[in-house]
């Protein structure tokens, strides 16, 4: 039996990303933002702060979230894992919030605020505060989940606020690692947690992902 | 004896003094000499003169995995680097009557199409998992790509490099 060919599209309707925005939505521009500009192909440009640097691409219009940093701004530390929202390694922070970036589409978060882990990095390229405990307790073995692993850590610090090991576990649950047994990431997560460097920022009122990237930022 | 755990960042494990300390002179004239059928625990007597038995190493990929600037395969392309994808079964049991790459063929990019025949030894023997010895192995025939009939949804039949 041959299926009924489908009707050839004569080409992909985008919706606006303003459509895809909750209502209760107000991000500065939200309402402003007109819609993604149309390329006359089957790709969209977007543009999103990427690691604090303002990143414009022309990319496939139904692209994840991922695909587009991956692939249209080359931005490889968030990893493809399971596809499906599962395993976390492709978490990065949008607008400050953690989010699995391949179940988001990139139209979706136009004009967002995107950090991953290479932007929890301090000036210079070195380590920032989080990654140094990371690194001193051996929180990564292979690595893979690592980076998403760092900005679910950075969204849970960023809150300010000391937690205990349950309360760090819990905020993990969405990040699978197959090799550390989960004890080293809780471990550097709560070190960091108790840093005096952070504390600093902390009692400065001014705790946000930026802030807790690397000294050199810090007050 | 001390058996403490290496803390956090690397500190050195106790040398062969801070062992004996914990242990009395009489066990540490033993464990200095290399440690005889009385020593217990797992440290060398010698560690503070071997270069890696019992030391406490720098993991030296530590740095650029907590960085996120590892390159993982998926991470980069080489110049003139093409991709394959498997074209698979839709159905679980089925006869392969006609294959036709004609379309894929003419898209931009494609460069070729493999079926089985141009795998040059197509056909793999597996075992069968589960046979016991009395039994003996259980050999079953599998082809790379299938030719002719299917046996599993997802069989791969076609590869397509572009």
């Amino acid at each position: 039996m041959t299926p009924t060919p489908l009707p050839e599209p004569a080409t992909y309707r985008v919706r606006p990303a303003d459509d895809l925005r909750p209502a209760d939505d107000h991000r500065p521009g939200a309402d402003a933002t007109p819609s993604p500009p149309r390329t006359g192909s089957n790709e969209v440009v977007l543009t999103l702060t990427v690691n604090g640097e303002a990143v414009r691409r022309s990319y496939a219009t139904h692209a994840s979230l991922l695909d587009w940093l991956r692939e249209a701004a080359g931005v490889t530390d968030p990893k493809l894992g399971c596809g499906e929202g599962v395993c976390g390694a492709c978490a990065v922070l949008v607008d400050g919030e953690p989010v699995s970036s391949c179940i988001v589409l990139a139209v979706q978060v136009d004009g967002a605020t995107v950090t991953t882990a290479s932007g929890l990095a301090g000036p210079g390229g070195a380590l920032g505060l989080l990654q140094r405990h990371f690194h001193e307790l051996h929180a990564a073995q292979c690595g893979f989940c690592t980076p998403g692993m760092l900005v679910t850590a950075a969204a849970l610090v960023a809150s300010g606020r000391r937690h205990s090991r349950a309360e760090i576990r819990h905020a993990l649950h969405g990040n699978l690692c197959r090799c550390t047994g989960y004890g080293p990431i809780v471990d550097a997560i709560e070190a960091a947690e108790a840093d005096p460097l952070l504390r600093r920022v902390v009692e400065g009122g001014a705790v946000e992902v930026a802030a807790i990237a690397g000294e050199g930022r810090l007050p | 004896m001390t058996t403490t755990a290496s803390p956090p960042g690397g500190r050195a494990l106790p040398g062969p003094a801070e062992v004996a300390a914990g242990e009395g002179a009489a066990t540490s004239d033993r464990a200095r000499t290399g440690g005889g059928p009385g020593v217990t625990g797992v440290r060398s007597s010698r560690a503070g003169e071997l270069r890696v038995v019992g030391q406490a190493l720098a993991r030296l990929d530590q740095a650029e995995r907590v960085a996120g600037t590892t390159r993982y395969a998926g991470d980069f392309a080489l110049p003139g680097m093409a991709h394959a994808r498997l074209v698979r079964s839709p159905l679980p049991s089925a006869r392969i009557t006609r294959r036709d790459a004609s379309k894929a063929l003419a898209l931009p990019g494609a460069l070729c199409v493999l079926f089985g025949e141009d795998v040059p030894h197509n056909t793999v023997w597996v075992d069968v998992p589960g046979q016991t010895v009395e039994v003996a192995a259980l050999k079953a025939s599998m082809e790379v790509l299938a030719t002719s009939r299917v046996r599993f949804h997802g069989e791969p039949v076609a590869l397509v490099v572009a």
